[in-house]
């Protein structure tokens, strides 16, 4: 029985042409026989391995398969994808990777022209990030190109690609979260609204955002009249391939023009300020480079990354790293460093570890939840904890539960009372965490890790942990089903 | 009402009556910003030969 996991039921239950499924733990893609002309031409054409060699689309292998016991449509070839490491979503990336995205989908898109097709589909899942770019993974969003049709994706394009950018350069940074609950984009008519009103001077956004919405509006009250299959006037090019090669271009340019770049954040200027003394910050990197080296991850989580500066330790022993974090300026400057340096193994995320990405859109799975895309081989959690103990009140032993959902090993700061940056959030609030100190966070976490290694970082009274989680591979099943009522525990 | 070719049978998402009907009303001005640029990239390549000649 085919299951379909995150986003891999995604676009694919939609759409006729075929459909992804998961079948030994492995993801595969049924073309189905309505798919088979344009899948031909795709291959044929010589698109298909233009874009493949470009690194521009997801290679696949054709496989033969054993037919289902449930009826499906009719199968004309199985794919089997190169498998992409970490599902990642819209919301969850930052600026440049939202750009990197759009401009990908574009130069796609005048690929396909130039060979006779056309995409049929401008979703912003169709991309994913695999060894630090922007790849496209539908392989069957192509279609044949009809001279004198209009492109079909542009709403598409412009929901998702083009109105958020904007919206992230011109108005707030933070408005990429309209993507966690408009799971086709932004509605256009939204986007207008919160633009700008200097924005309807820019010749590209005042017709591709907002003489657009205009017109989604009144369509929708009157009747058009679309000819379903028929064809357009006798002769007449409604729209032609010049028509539509010119609009490529000029979206290309609109995206090319949204410029955001991060400020000094809280977050972004930690990283570099004098927090740590430098002998405790080198201290640091080999103590968390020590252990490791001992563990061996091949995957690894960096939750509150910053700009990367612990996940690189991580890369550089050969791990795949997710780097996340809350703030998006430190995950865009991380994002560039990673760029620049032709990073293949990181792959920096916004997330909030106290309110992680939920399972959502159709039955709540279709786009994955951040915890069930895990677990990894180590978790790092680098001056994190008292963000969530002191800053969030979370109970140490619920943190500890998180994390131990999360991965099989742990890499944990424990930042004391005593510490500057904890007397600092305690300042302006009455300290009603009469549990948080060393020994009660011990104990909370021996209830989940057995702790292998400890080591107090030298200027400072942080210490650092390597642990192993305790018991079997954490399962599928969800956490709420296995929360232990931690609320009353009795004082010793 | 402009009757415009619906799309393919396969082109399984809403591609948005006012999409359909605003890339129809922009397409002269999208075909000619075009022409200017494929023209514009034709002049300054011409050129740049000019000038490589008699460097």
């Amino acid at each position: 029985m085919p299951e379909f996991v995150g986003a891999e039921g995604a676009a694919s239950f939609r759409d006729p042409s075929g459909f992804v499924f998961l079948h030994q733990g492995v993801i595969y893609r049924q073309v189905n026989s309505s798919y088979q002309r344009d899948y031909e031409i795709l291959v044929g054409s010589g698109l298909y391995q233009r874009l493949v060699d470009r690194g521009l689309l997801i290679a696949h292998e054709e496989v033969e398969l054993v037919e289902f016991d449930r009826p499906l449509p009719s199968a004309y070839k199985f794919l089997r994808p190169e498998p992409v490491s970490f599902i990642s979503y819209p919301y969850e990336w930052c600026f440049s990777q939202l750009r990197d995205a759009a401009l990908l989908t574009l130069a796609i898109q005048r690929e396909a022209i130039a060979l006779g097709m056309t995409l049929k589909d401008c979703t912003a899942y169709n991309v994913q990030f695999e060894r630090g770019k922007a790849i496209f993974i539908d392989t069957l969003s192509f279609e044949e190109y009809q001279e004198g049709e209009p492109w079909v994706a542009y709403r598409q394009f412009c929901q998702h690609f083009l109105a958020p950018l904007a919206l992230m350069s011109l108005t707030d940074i933070r408005l990429n979260q309209l993507s966690r609950t408009n799971l086709d984009g932004v509605p256009l008519d939204l986007a207008a609204r919160l633009l700008p009103f200097r924005s309807r001077f820019s010749f590209s956004l005042a017709i591709h955002i907002h003489l657009h919405a205009r017109l989604q509006a009144t369509s929708a009250n009157r009747h058009t009249r679309l000819a379903g299959q028929g064809k357009s006037r006798a002769g007449e090019r409604t729209f032609s391939r010049r028509a539509l090669l010119g609009l490529v271009d000029h979206l290309e340019t609109a995206i090319k023009r949204l410029r955001w770049n991060p400020g000094r954040s809280a977050w972004s200027a930690y990283d570099q300020e004098h927090l740590y003394a430098p002998v405790t910050l080198k201290k640091k990197e080999e103590v968390v480079g020590a252990y490791l080296d001992h563990l061996c991850p091949s995957s690894v989580w960096d939750l509150g990354a910053n700009t990367g500066r612990f996940s690189r330790v991580a890369a550089d022993r050969g791990a795949r790293v997710v780097a996340f974090d809350l703030d998006p300026c430190c995950v865009e400057l991380n994002y560039r460093r990673s760029v620049e340096e032709q990073q293949t193994r990181i792959l920096p995320l916004l997330l909030d570890v106290t309110n992680p990405s939920p399972g959502s859109g159709w039955l709540n799975r279709e786009r994955a939840s951040f915890l069930s895309r895990g677990p990894v081989d180590t978790v790092l959690a680098l001056a994190l904890v008292h963000h969530l103990a002191i800053t969030n009140n979370l109970p140490l032993i619920r943190i500890a539960e998180f994390l131990r959902h999360a991965g099989r090993s742990l890499i944990m700061e424990f930042v004391p009372k005593d510490d500057p940056q904890v007397e600092r959030l305690l300042a302006s609030r009455k300290d009603v965490f009469p549990d948080y100190h060393v020994r009660a966070f011990e104990r909370d976490f021996q209830e989940y890790f057995d702790i292998e290694a400890a080591e107090t970082l030298p200027n400072s009274s942080r210490i650092l942990y390597r642990m192993r989680a305790r018991g079997g591979e954490p399962s599928r099943q969800s956490i709420f089903d296995r929360v232990k009522h931690h609320g009353h525990r009795i004082r010793e | 009402m402009i009757s415009v070719n619906g799309p393919g049978v396969l082109a399984y998402i809403d591609p948005g009556s006012g999409s359909l009907l605003l890339q129809v009303l922009i397409a002269g001005l999208l075909s000619g910003l075009f022409y200017l640029k494929s023209s514009f990239s034709q002049v300054r390549e011409s050129l740049t030969r000019v000038f490589k000649r008699h460097a």
